[in-house]
């Protein structure tokens, strides 16, 4: 057999991925260039045969050397996760509820200084002050925002996605909080607050990927709902797979559905 | 009623289990094994025939998932990420061993039942010449015949897994299947081989 393409329409035939009229086709066209037809049923048998050997079972030995695998990993984990602790939490202090009124009053003492400072500062040191306190409030905010993301109150973690949104520059860091988030917090609302902040920032190729696999991830209608709106306003082709997979769950929300439906037409 | 409850809701996909894990989550490792360590062990089987180093080498697969955790993108499927995993793993035991450990085991192969006493020995040599067959394959045809037929992957996850186009892995699998067929016929022919 020299043909590519019967090559291939063979072996989607044997895996029966060719409907009837398609596999009907080929043995036509297999025909009529002479392959040997029975060479062709041989390779069929064999391939349908093959899943007839069966294996052994995996001994129990194995699960147990898993379990102690994960085990020791957990273990360890703990261990590296509590001597980052002792080194964020002087950090995390500042950020405490009872700091954070003070740390408030710096910066608008801070920037009322600018403000008196910009009327009495020649101009060119005002434009380099300026730039140096808008990269000190960027710091700051991003600092903000990624302890905020660790607090177990979703008010604070509300306050964190809403100090992402405010940075302007492109940050790995808040773009891949702001992501986890959106796939991993339990509160719906800080979900969708991660979605808005995010799609902000969907000009940059990650977090439009980030986005598109993030719709298999989401179990809340309204999550799902505000994704399924999101593609469309993108036209995000890419996530016509993700779509219809949702599509084909069973305990997706019939509404949930209906949406999805209605944004497959619009996207394919 | 609302609808909207958590029981509704999907089973957690793998994608979602192993972004947690990601995350920091690592017990839900074991939900993904649970769900994956026999078909893991199935293709580790069928390309070694060895028991011991197939568990071992699931085993290994988890453990590097666990440790490239953080790479993680949850690009495509999971399994095409862990059949991935799997490969490599696979071709580096493979140079390691050059096949040392095939053959020895395969007595350990099971046969289906429910046949008549002859049928079942026919049937017998029948899947052992097919079983000797497979094994005299090169370890590239015998792989991507493995994961097209025993582990359910599309030919397109095929191909990622392998970092080749869906048309070579198409053509790999009917040449392999060809000489697969050809390697059978010549051990009919010559009765059974050990």
């Amino acid at each position: 057999m020299k043909d590519d393409s019967n090559i291939k329409r063979i072996t989607e035939y044997l895996k029966g991925e060719l409907s009837n009229s398609e596999a009907e086709e080929l043995i036509r066209i297999l025909k009529e260039e002479g392959y040997d037809l029975s060479e062709l049923d041989e390779m069929k048998q064999l391939y349908r045969s093959l899943t007839k050997i069966e294996i052994p079972e995996p001994r129990q030995e194995m699960h147990d050397g898993f379990y102690r695998m994960l085990n020791e990993e957990k273990k360890r984990s703990a261990g590296r996760q509590s001597f980052m602790q002792n080194l964020i939490e002087p950090l995390r202090s500042v950020f405490e509820p009872v700091a954070l009124p003070r740390l408030a009053y710096a910066v608008l003492l801070l920037l009322l200084g600018v403000f008196i400072g910009h009327r009495i500062i020649p101009d060119k040191q005002v434009r380099i002050q300026t730039s140096m306190l808008k990269e000190e409030m960027e710091n700051m905010k991003k600092m903000m925002a990624l302890t905020l993301f660790q607090q177990s109150s979703a008010s604070d973690r509300l306050k964190a996605v809403s100090y992402s949104a405010e940075i302007t520059e492109e940050d790995n860091n808040i773009i891949e909080a702001l992501l986890v988030t959106l796939n991993n917090d339990p509160n719906v609302n800080v979900r969708l607050a991660c979605l808005d902040a995010l799609t902000e920032k969907v000009r940059i190729p990650e977090v439009r990927e980030g986005l598109v696999q993030s719709i298999t991830n989401q179990d809340s209608p309204l999550v799902q709902i505000a994704m399924a709106d999101l593609m469309i306003r993108l036209q995000e082709k890419g996530s016509v797979d993700e779509l219809r997979y949702l599509l084909e769950q069973n305990n997706v929300h019939e509404t949930v559905k209906e949406k999805i439906s209605e944004s497959l037409k619009l996207l394919i | 009623m609302n609808p909207f409850t958590k029981s509704n809701l999907d089973p957690v996909s793998d994608t979602a289990l192993m972004f947690k894990v990601k995350a920091g989550d690592i017990d839900k490792l074991s939900l993904l094994y649970e769900r994956h360590n026999k078909i893991l062990f199935g293709f580790f089987f069928r390309m070694s025939g060895n028991r011991e180093v197939s568990e071992d080498l699931v085993q290994t697969v988890f453990y590097r998932i666990l440790k490239n955790r953080r790479q993680y993108k949850g690009k495509g499927k999971f399994s095409s990420w862990m059949f991935q995993i799997a490969h490599n793993l696979w071709a580096d035991h493979y140079k390691k061993n050059q096949r040392t450990d095939l053959k020895d085991n395969m007595e350990t192969w099971e046969l289906k039942d429910g046949l008549s006493a002859d049928e079942q020995i026919e049937r017998e040599e029948q899947l052992r010449q097919l079983r000797n067959a497979l094994y005299k394959l090169s370890d590239e045809k015998r792989e991507v015949l493995i994961l097209s037929r025993y582990q359910g992957l599309k030919y397109s996850e095929i191909a990622s897994i392998l970092n080749l186009t869906e048309g070579a892995i198409k053509i790999r699998v009917f040449r392999a299947l060809a000489e697969l067929r050809k390697i059978f016929v010549q051990i009919d022919n010559n009765g059974y081989e050990g």
